[in-house]
């Protein structure tokens, strides 16, 4: 079978003004008149840098990189906005783009008037469009303000027409940058639907978003970019997902170690604290929320001193989810009069969010007095939780809720 | 199913060109459309306005030059005709250039969401501004032909290919024009100040008898000034610019043209990088 889209060594470099942006001739003439080939006062920045990648039919290519990396420019490129500097590449069909919100809608027109221009530019007939109009209405559902100028339209308004415009072009072909993150989550589903209905009949999406539920449940191989490159084209969507979200990795780690120095609270000598995976291995990667994720702890304690050692889970806006102590467990015995310890606990499955969450060491004696409270504790550690593997499709996306878990559900008799 | 290829290393052809310009052909009667019914939207007086414009401000050339200054615009010619030819003419290609002109830059929203030959934002509003042509001339020289009681010559024949010509003319200059102002917005702010001293040299609301003899080949040279003697030739029976300054004619929008596309095909794939 022929590719679909064959890119090679695509690439597009932007001259960067340093009179930033020259807008009238007074501005750029430096540069009008002074033609230097050194190129006084300009910068060349390669927003691509030798793309080349192919796309098979009915494959669904999500495009991962965070701001800046070049994704935009590509689908720019793929749409013919603009032209790339080095390389090429080959559409075979039609191509239908949705790049940000909006496409080329125009203001004074009245919804129906918009349909028929845009299907136009995106290369429909008018009859075509005819055919069409019943199911784009439908899906946007703007139908009772059709034939209202587009300037009165709501912007989720506007994005719902657009969506159902490139979508129900049938392209061989379908370009989606970003468009999800304006409407409801009512309508995001209905463009995945849309989206999954437009890859099961053999059509090629490419897909840009934030969103990383969305590009995991919907594509089926991922292209990670970073500052223009291509990263990583993987054929397993999963790794190109944890690729992107393990290169955004803060200062915070998986792990955290004493070494070199030594840090003593009282009676309490932390060693090590980290996340591990079922095997015990350091978690360097973002965690799926229904896998077995462990917690160690590896600490000397004075003989007998009866430290009480543990965590605070919090996630990225500060909600503090729980805390665990190694004490909370009754049917955990310590070794008595051990010194050098090393335990560990396992966060509960199914239950944490998608999301960035905080562990920070805490200890104390119970009872008594804190060692290490969590307000001066400054050993911490890093969790990313993303998706869940086993979950039901339709709960690709990231609940609104602080915990995510998932209960057992069954029949009454 | 149709195969495309965005390349960096070979500029499209003319062929591959004029194809393109096929495939989209819907594309430049909708924009075209557009325009109109953008125009007429929200405007009370519809398409009363295309017949104000032009008569009102023939109206004021024929009341200043014909009445006050008394120019002659030649033997039995009614000077309020005289200015509304010229008026008519010199309407279509001073808004075929200002929209032209500007085209690009106010449609860099069409031109950041969807690809399509860009010369089609170029040409929909002087599609527009030709039909407003021929609907303002139908009206207003029928009549005044009637009011005036002039004879119907066969010269009128001539009128549409003068029109086309018009934007041609207007086009050609637009295909710079349009990708410069993306580039330096100063371009679109001098466009109508030049159109308007460019207006003053060419004879529009005065007779070109009134030029001195040593400036002759200024109006002769001046393609707008050849196109505004053929359509008073056709319309009025008055004289016939002399053969060179037709040929002159001919051939100054064909250069700009050939010209025009060289500079856009080269700056049209990257212009929205730089609006």
């Amino acid at each position: 079978m022929e590719p679909v889209l064959s890119v090679k060594g695509l690439g597009k470099s932007y001259v960067r003004n340093r009179f930033s942006g020259a807008r009238t001739l007074g501005d750029g003439h430096a540069n009008l008149f002074s033609r230097r080939k050194d190129g006084g006062g300009k910068e060349t920045f390669w927003a691509l840098r030798d793309i080349s990648f192919d796309v098979m039919p009915g494959e669904v290519l999500g495009i991962l990189g965070s701001n800046g990396a070049g994704k935009s420019t590509l689908l720019k490129i793929l749409s013919r906005i603009t032209a790339p500097t080095t390389g090429e590449a080959i559409l075979r069909g039609r191509v239908g783009s949705l790049l940000e919100v909006g496409t080329g809608f125009h203001e004074e027109l009245t919804g129906r008037e918009n349909i028929y221009l845009n299907g136009t530019i995106l290369g429909m007939t008018r009859s075509e469009i005819t055919q069409k109009l019943d199911e784009i209405v439908d899906f946007s559902g703007v139908a009772p303000f059709l034939d209202t100028p587009v300037k009165r339209y709501s912007s989720g308004m506007v994005t719902r027409l657009a969506f159902a415009v490139a979508a129900n072009l049938e392209p061989e072909i379908l370009i989606v940058d970003e468009v999800l993150a304006v409407g409801d989550v009512a309508f995001q589903k209905k463009c995945l639907g849309k989206m999954k209905d437009v890859t099961s009949e053999g059509r090629t999406v490419l897909f840009v978003s934030h969103n990383i539920g969305s590009v995991r449940q919907l594509c089926t191989r991922g292209l990670y970019l970073k500052q223009g490159e291509l990263l990583l084209d993987s054929p397993d969507i999963d790794e190109a997902v944890f690729q992107y979200m393990h290169s955004g990795a803060t200062e915070l780690a998986a792990q955290w170690h004493s070494e070199p120095e030594p840090v003593s609270f009282d009676c309490f000598t932390p060693r090590a604290f980290y996340l591990a995976d079922a095997d015990g291995n350091v978690l360097d990667r973002p965690a799926f929320a229904d896998e077995e994720i462990q917690v160690h702890l590896e600490y000397h304690e004075q003989a007998g001193s009866n430290v009480a050692a543990g965590f605070e889970v919090s996630d990225a806006v500060g909600n503090v989810i729980f805390w665990s102590y190694n004490s909370d467990d009754y049917r955990f015995a310590q070794t008595a009069n051990l010194e050098e310890r090393h335990e560990y606990t396992t966060l509960p499955v199914n239950c944490l969010n998608s999301g960035e969450y905080t562990l920070t060491l805490v200890a104390g004696i119970h009872g008594q007095r804190s060692l290490l409270p969590v307000r001066e504790s400054t050993i911490k550690l890093r969790l990313e939780v993303e998706g869940n593997k086993q979950r039901a499709t339709h709960l690709g996306q990231r609940r609104a809720s602080i915990i995510a878990p998932i209960l057992y559900w069954r029949e009454a008799n | 199913m149709s195969t495309q290829v965005i390349s960096a290393a070979k500029q499209m052809n003319l062929f591959f060109r004029l194809q393109e310009a096929w495939r989209f052909r819907n594309v430049l009667l909708t924009l075209a459309g557009r325009e109109i019914k953008i125009r007429y939207k929200q405007a009370f007086l519809g398409l009363l306005w295309v017949l104000l414009q032009p008569l009102t401000t023939a109206l004021v050339y024929a009341v200043i030059f014909g009445v006050f200054a008394r120019f002659q615009a030649g033997e039995g010619v009614p000077y309020p005709v005289f200015a509304l030819v010229g008026t008519l003419f010199w309407q279509l290609f001073a808004r075929s250039l200002s929209a032209g002109s500007t085209s690009l830059v106010s449609n860099a929203g069409l031109l950041g969401k969807v690809y399509f030959p860009r010369v089609y934002l170029l040409l929909a509003p002087m599609l527009v501004a030709v039909f407003d042509f021929f609907l303002a001339f139908v009206v207003l020289i029928g009549g005044s032909f009637f009011i005036f009681g002039l004879p119907v010559s066969i010269g009128l024949l001539v009128i549409p290919f003068l029109a086309l010509w018009t934007i041609l003319f207007a086009f050609s200059l637009s295909l710079v024009l349009a990708p410069l102002n993306g580039l330096y917005r100063d371009v679109g702010l001098t466009i109508p100040l030049l159109t308007q001293l460019y207006m003053f040299a060419t004879p529009v609301m005065y007779p070109p008898s009134i030029v001195p003899e040593r400036f002759a080949w200024i109006v002769d040279g001046n393609p707008a000034a050849t196109l505004m003697a053929l359509s008073r030739w056709a319309v009025l029976g008055t004289d016939c610019p002399p053969v060179y300054a037709i040929a002159l004619l001919l051939g100054i929008p064909l250069f700009f043209i050939a010209v025009g596309f060289r500079v856009f095909f080269r700056i049209e794939n990257t212009i929205v990088d730089r609006i």
